[in-house]
């Protein structure tokens, strides 16, 4: 479903990926684990074009998407979260979700004849919204969020762009034990769905209950890639978490 | 005589909410520090000049004002496509100057700084528009239908995509948004109204020159801009009202017009100056840009 094979950025002497090859099947939840800076950020991104790779390939679906644009590489079927959620501030939450359903029906042409959101886009929004309880700040503006409501509409307009990839940066980093909560019980219904995920996240006890698979980045390296048991035993892995 | 003048007045206002709501449309809108208004404007001013002085038909000249605008618009999007902020603000603003000199040197076409004399007053189905009064409706006309166009993209599908782009276009492209294509629409069909209004005011005053349209013209236009608040339109039409009316009683004071034209500028200055300390959206804005 997504393969990268041998992914490589360097940031000026930074080596933020080096020779990077790891699969994500279809359906199945993987990990990237890793301490600060290892690159896993770096990785989401040339994944998803909004950082050009300096060489390598992701197929997604059999298509290699390396060097194509953000809008492109979504319209191929990735979508994604950021580290810290990037919202349209002064637009509402209805609009956010509603931004990546539309995709591609919002031609000038046909918006200035008169065409306005359908009764199902709508529905469909709502039903997105419902699904991370904003459904009652659907008219509020995404200025006016809490942190943790950012994080949860974010996921909920990744999850309304038709994808076939979803990559999430650090979901539950940085909200109140509640909204945590509330992510990591979307994220388990996700798996349960059969979204293929690739997932960052700092937190190995929700890693070892979601993720089939783990991969753990150092200094721009995979140093071990497993089973989350599996992961857990590896004494390279223990050293890089405990040192 | 004092019913003549307010209509002059207000002639005035139809062609700044023309220019100041299609400001808004790339500034306020999508999120454009477009600088080169007055550029769009010039273009629009000439093209109808040109073509109603060789004896072309009012609506022709009219509309061709918007196109050649337009296209001026979508063209200078292209190199500038990458540009931000400041940037942007930078290109746009040294466009102005480029058409503002070209229109100064490019003697064969435009005269140069001897203007263009003669514009003939515009005629539709045979209806000479040539008092003041009636001028006056068809530039009303021209105003609503701009302020209802920009609504009209702003409340859609399209304007969502366009505040998208304002907020935050790295987002708005991964959610497949075509950023870059978006930003040329918005530039564009900001460009377009504010050729419209270039042709309505050749038309008005029959005679346009380079130094109708130098920089300074922006200030007003800016100044409506931001006195109205970005993306609010309601608001921009007031601030055109306050705007052009505010200065006026001026010549009344008797005040020489040597005087006037400064005193105009500085007016201008301290309402913006106004507006920023105790109101800095504006009278109705709605968006906070960063
Ligand atoms: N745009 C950039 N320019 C220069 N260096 C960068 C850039 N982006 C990332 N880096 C560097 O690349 C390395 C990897 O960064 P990255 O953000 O991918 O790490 P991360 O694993 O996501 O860390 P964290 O857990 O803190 O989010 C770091 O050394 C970082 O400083
Ligand atoms: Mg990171």
């Amino acid at each position: 479903m997504l393969e990268l094979r041998s992914l490589s950025k360097r940031f000026g002497g930074v080596h933020a990926l080096a020779n990077v090859s790891f699969n994500v099947e279809k359906g199945s939840v993987t990990a990237l684990i890793g301490p600060n800076g290892a690159g896993k950020t770096t990785l989401l991104d040339l994944v998803s074009g909004v950082t050009v790779l300096d060489s390598g390939s992701v197929l997604v679906s059999g298509v290699n998407v390396a060097g194509k644009r953000p809008e492109q590489v979504a319209r191929l079927g990735v979508s994604r979260t950021f580290q810290s959620p990037r919202l349209f501030g002064n637009l509402t939450v209805l609009d956010n979700v509603l931004l990546a359903l539309d995709g591609g029906d919002e031609s000038f042409w046909a918006s200035f004849l008169g065409r306005r959101d359908s009764k199902q886009l709508l529905e469909r929004a709502h039903s997105a919204l419902e699904r991370v309880h904003l459904t009652n700040k659907a008219h509020s503006l995404c200025r006016d969020l809490s942190y943790g409501q950012r994080k949860l509409l974010e996921l909920a307009r990744a999850l309304a762009l038709p994808h076939t990839v979803l990559l999430l940066d650090e979901p539950l980093a940085g909200v109140n034990p509640v909204v945590r909560k509330e992510i990591a019980s979307v994220v388990k219904a996700l798996r349960k769905q059969g979204e293929t995920i690739l997932l960052v996240e700092h937190d190995l006890a929700f890693v070892s209950g979601v993720a089939d698979r783990v991969v753990v980045l150092e200094e721009g390296r995979v140093i071990a890639e497993g089973t989350p048991s599996q992961v857990k035993r590896d004494k390279k892995v223990v050293e890089a978490y405990l040192g | 005589m004092i019913e003549a003048y307010l209509a002059h007045l207000l002639v005035l206002v139809c062609i700044y909410i023309v220019l100041a709501v299609s400001l808004q449309l790339s500034i306020g809108f999508t999120g454009l520090f477009n600088l080169g208004h007055i550029g769009f404007y010039a273009v629009g001013a000439y093209a109808s000049a040109l073509l109603a002085l060789s004896g072309q038909p009012f609506w022709l000249c009219f509309l061709a004002a918007g196109v050649f605008a337009g296209l001026t618009g979508w063209l200078l999007s292209l190199p500038t496509g990458k540009l931000k902020g400041d940037y942007l603000a930078l290109a746009t603003l040294g466009f102005s100057f480029l058409v503002y000199a070209v229109a100064l040197n490019w003697n064969d076409l435009t005269r140069g700084a001897l203007g263009l004399p003669g514009i003939p007053k515009p005629e539709l189905f045979g209806f000479a528009f040539s008092d003041t009064y009636s001028f006056l409706a068809l530039a009303a006309v021209v105003a609503i239908a701009s302020y209802l166009i920009v609504q009209r993209i702003a409340s859609s599908p399209f304007g969502r995509v366009l505040g998208s782009v304002r907020d935050d276009e790295l987002a708005a492209r991964t959610l497949g948004k075509n950023a870059a294509r978006t930003k040329s629409i918005a530039l564009a069909s900001s460009a377009f109204l504010a050729g419209l209004a270039g042709s309505l005011y050749a038309y008005y005053i029959t005679f346009i020159d380079p130094f109708s349209f130098t920089l300074l013209e922006l200030v007003p236009v800016l100044a409506i801009v931001v006195i109205g608040g970005l993306a609010s339109l309601e608001g921009t039409i007031l601030a055109a009202f306050l705007v052009v009316l505010l200065p006026e009683p001026l010549r009344f004071i008797g005040f020489p017009s040597s005087v006037i034209g400064p005193a105009r500028q500085i007016i201008f200055a301290l309402l913006l100056l106004a507006v920023l300390l105790y109101r800095p959206k504006g009278i109705g804005g709605k968006v906070e840009l960063d």
